[in-house]
């Protein structure tokens, strides 16, 4: 016969838990050695291949971004009545390493996206000895401006 | 009816009252100074790590492997990466994928993957961020003759370290 002690006893079981401790520690360690620390993204670049015919379509308006070798940057706003100053803005860069002044394009990319709400295409119009990182940072400051079609002109 | 609670026999055996070397309240104590480790708030601060490491595992559709010298430029506003043939510069070599190819070979396999693959695909170009544009430019000249039409040129979100 059961006693009411013996009963209680039972009860207390007693869970094992080292395997659960050894299968979260090899899932730590795996998850750890195999995770992807850098964040890799893209800039995603729509290129024309000139399949749609243009024809009887309106053209959108678009800014064109000249990237030249001493820093200098030229917008080109197309198809967008703007002020004569925001149309083509010629902004120089630095004079004493020839860098580009990021400040200066984006204030000014900034004033032309507020006159010019609509745009959504840029180009990108860089040279043989523009730089990658250049490239890439005019693409960044249109797509924070929320200009969508970004393209990059071949040599 | 509370003496033979399954809680109050908990509160009993208690494995703090059973280590207390004033007053112990257990016989058992007596027995030496082994004491009972408790593992369950251990196994929920491991629980917590391993759903935390699950859900910042990082986007399965990032299949990019990096080059080791290669230095991307850096970006505020980027998206996925996504999947996609990936084209690389390194120090004036072309790799595509992981070969080694001149850019008379770039055009010629980037024709066949468009031919053996069947809708929209996506050209991933990695380079370093010194590199000039005269480098870069035969690529994309390429991709487009192939009939790639969407080009993700492969970045760093600013901020990030490498």
């Amino acid at each position: 016969m059961m006693t009411a002690k013996q009963t209680k006893k039972d009860l207390n079981f007693e869970l094992n838990l080292l395997p659960v401790f050894d299968i979260l520690s090899c899932c730590i360690c795996f998850l750890l050695m195999t995770v992807v620390w850098i964040q890799i993204g893209s800039m995603n670049v729509n290129q024309a291949l000139g399949a749609k015919g243009q024809a009887g379509t309106e053209n959108a308006p678009a800014i064109w971004a000249y990237l030249n070798p001493s820093g200098q940057v030229v917008l080109d706003v197309k198809n967008a009545k703007v002020a004569n100053w925001m149309g083509e803005s010629v902004l120089q860069g630095n004079s004493s390493d020839k860098s580009i002044s990021w400040n200066i394009v984006s204030q000014r990319l900034q004033a032309i996206h507020n006159a010019v709400p609509s745009l959504k295409t840029a180009l990108v119009m860089p040279t043989g000895k523009s730089g990658y990182q250049d490239i890439v940072h005019i693409m960044d400051i249109f797509k924070q401006l929320g200009i969508s079609d970004v393209g990059i002109s071949p040599l | 009816m509370l003496e033979r609670s399954y809680l109050k026999s908990q509160m009993r055996n208690t494995g703090l009252k059973n280590q207390s070397t004033l007053r112990p309240k257990n016989a058992l104590t007596r027995k030496g100074l082994m004491f009972t480790l408790t593992l369950t708030s251990l196994i929920d601060a491991f629980t917590i790590i391993v759903i935390y490491l699950l859900v910042n595992f990082g986007n399965p559709n990032q299949n990019t492997k990096l080059n080791g010298s290669i230095e991307l430029p850096q970006a505020v506003k980027n998206d996925d990466v996504g999947e996609g043939t990936v084209v690389s510069i390194k120090n004036g070599r072309y790799f595509f994928e992981t070969k080694e190819v001149t850019l008379a070979e770039i055009t010629r396999d980037l024709v066949e993957v468009i031919q053996k693959k069947s809708g929209d695909q996506n050209l991933l170009i990695e380079a370093d961020k010194s590199t000039d544009y005269q480098a870069l430019s035969p690529i994309i000249l390429a991709g487009s003759q192939a009939g790639f039409h969407q080009f993700k040129f492969a970045v760093l979100q600013a901020g990030g370290t490498r």
